[in-house]
């Protein structure tokens, strides 16, 4: 007990193919923590995202969230009540004509009362910069304001998991800044969060990254860890952070580096 | 082959309270050959100007002229694989150049040349395109886009969805095909690093207003108050201003990427042997 989110031996295939998808995949977290999980595309991280949240069931081996099992159908109305998952299109989870009624759709479906839904959605739309968009269709939005929306949709469900695959894809870095600050905050509140993506930069306040190729897991540690193996890092397709990877191209032997600043020291350094 | 923009505005009203002016009197010369960057925040109108310039959505007011028209002009949406419809990847990319009049046997060849320029596997092209993986989708709605041989290709946040070697083969590869096809290019982003290494020329909006129609260089040289929108420059030229700042003698205003980190080395190995003091 104590882990909150187990991967016990989790393998999938898809039907009708011979390549598997996930491979005997272990790992277990505690309420609270924040994984990353990193790999090039194909790798099967949106594979064992979606394993993660029960849309897919294991082919074998088990998913456990808070010690119920997306293997048994008798689990799964808690399980899709404790998980969210932010979807990397996020057109694929609209559902409602506005914004507004957009991120009320999960609140109506949790027995509340109509001043508690309304609440929740007015602070859900003002937390993502929203307010001027809630008469909007959804699938009008610009693609940086639909991920801020998908975001929103999850966020005033309050999830014990949340799942993000490549949440801040389309956005610009200043929007991109205002979602890392939320996430911070929630991870402050005890939110435990698996993020995939394929780049390192995204991820370097992770307590953990797990990197996949080939649909199995080859290495866990931290981000600092990660970033001290460069060129491993790179065969296994993870995106070094911008500054690593012109750190190395100069020729700068310190890969622990992720800022500007760093950078430009370190090149004084070399004269 | 050019395309002109005079004064174009578009304006979207959907029917509910929501209103919103997308782009406010834009004006562009787009010439073939040329590589051009769309930056701007999030629902600046980079969008909307594409579907504009692609002929798929009509200004509220003023006009798209295109003069000397030597082929089509071809935009790749955000997120392209959400429109695959066909039962192969062969298929798919084939629908384009189908509709182009052309004979079977340069369909064809037109579908092998795409599908092998966007280095996707063989065995995968007789696949379903929604079986593959994002990345591969990705490189599946670029062969669709290039099979079509357009002299503008329009891409709408090409790197969403890429890994990085995804990222590195798509500059390779679009390098390639512009050197081919001597085709313009106008690519939508929010990574200037990437887009640094294809595009000399940047437009730039914001709330739907051109604030800049500059080159790397010129952007880098007074990057200042578009800083405050939150976007980023290329992290070489970055690295320049900041050495620059910091009383090196390098200059930052460098339009090319190949430029910039030839200008970074030089003053590298300048410093090293001492041939300039700091």
């Amino acid at each position: 007990m104590g882990k909150f989110f187990i991967l016990d031996q989790v393998t999938y295939c898809y039907p009708g193919s011979e390549k598997t998808g996930v491979c005997q995949v272990n790992l277990a977290l505690k309420a609270g923590e924040f994984l990353a999980v990193l790999g090039a595309n194909g790798s099967g991280k949106s594979t064992l995202a979606r394993l993660c949240c029960g849309l897919l069931k294991p082919t074998s081996g088990q998913v456990l969230v808070d010690g119920f099992s997306t293997s048994k159908e008798e689990d799964l109305c808690e399980i899709y009540q404790q998980v969210g998952m932010v979807f990397q299109h996020p057109d694929n989870q609209f559902v409602a004509s506005t914004v507004e009624t957009e991120v009320a759709f999960g609140l109506e479906n949790r027995t509340l009362s109509s001043q508690e839904i309304r609440a929740a959605v007015d602070e859900g739309l003002t937390y993502f910069h929203l307010d001027d968009l809630k008469t909007a269709e959804p699938h009008y939005l610009s693609g940086g304001e639909k991920r801020l929306l998908s975001l929103a949709d999850l966020w005033v469900l309050k999830p014990k998991l949340l799942l993000l695959d490549e949440p801040l894809a389309m956005l610009d870095p200043g929007a991109r800044k205002r979602i890392n600050l939320r996430l911070e905050e929630l991870r402050a509140a005890g939110q435990t969060i698996i993020w995939f993506t394929h780049s390192l930069e995204e991820v370097m306040a992770a307590d953990q990254v797990m990197v996949m190729a080939n649909g199995r897991m080859v290495w866990l540690g931290s981000p600092l860890e990660l970033l001290r193996l460069p060129e491993q890092a790179r065969a296994w397709g993870v995106s070094l952070p911008p500054v690593s990877q012109l750190a190395l191209d100069l020729g700068i032997s310190n890969p622990g580096l992720i800022n500007l600043n760093e950078l430009v020291s370190e090149i004084w350094k070399l004269i | 082959m050019e395309i002109n923009l005079e004064e174009v505005s578009v304006e979207f009203d959907r029917g509910h309270s929501f209103k919103r002016k997308a782009l406010t009197g834009v004006g562009i010369v787009l010439m073939e050959q040329e590589a051009t960057a769309l930056i701007g925040p999030t629902g600046s109108g980079k969008s909307t100007l594409l579907r504009v310039i692609a002929g798929l959505l009509k200004p509220t007011s003023g006009r798209v002229k295109i003069s000397k028209k030597s082929g089509p002009i071809v935009l790749s949406i955000q997120e392209p694989h959400r429109g695959f419809f066909a039962a192969t990847v062969w298929e798919e990319v084939q629908f384009g150049p189908e509709n182009q009049g052309l004979s079977s046997a340069e369909i064809s060849a037109r579908v092998e040349w795409a599908l092998a320029a966007v280095e996707l596997p063989v065995e995968k092209w007789e696949v379903p395109p929604f079986l593959l993986s994002g990345g591969e989708q990705r490189r599946v709605a670029l062969a669709s886009a290039i099979a079509m041989k357009p002299r503008f290709l329009l891409l709408d946040e090409p790197t969403i969805g890429l890994d990085r070697t995804g990222k590195e083969s798509l500059v390779i590869l679009l390098k390639k095909i512009r050197s081919e096809t001597k085709m313009g290019l106008l690519i939508a982003s929010h990574e200037p690093n990437f887009l640094y290494a294809i595009t000399n020329r940047v437009l730039l909006l914001e709330q739907g207003v051109l604030r800049a129609d500059t080159t790397w260089g010129l952007l880098a040289a007074r990057f200042q108050p578009f800083a405050e929108l939150g976007l980023e420059l290329p992290l070489l030229l970055s690295v320049l201003l900041q050495l620059k700042a910091e009383g090196a003698q390098v200059n930052p205003e460098q339009n090319m990427e190949t430029e910039a980190l030839k200008e970074l080395r030089q003053f590298l190995r300048k410093e090293r042997e001492g041939v300039e003091g700091p």
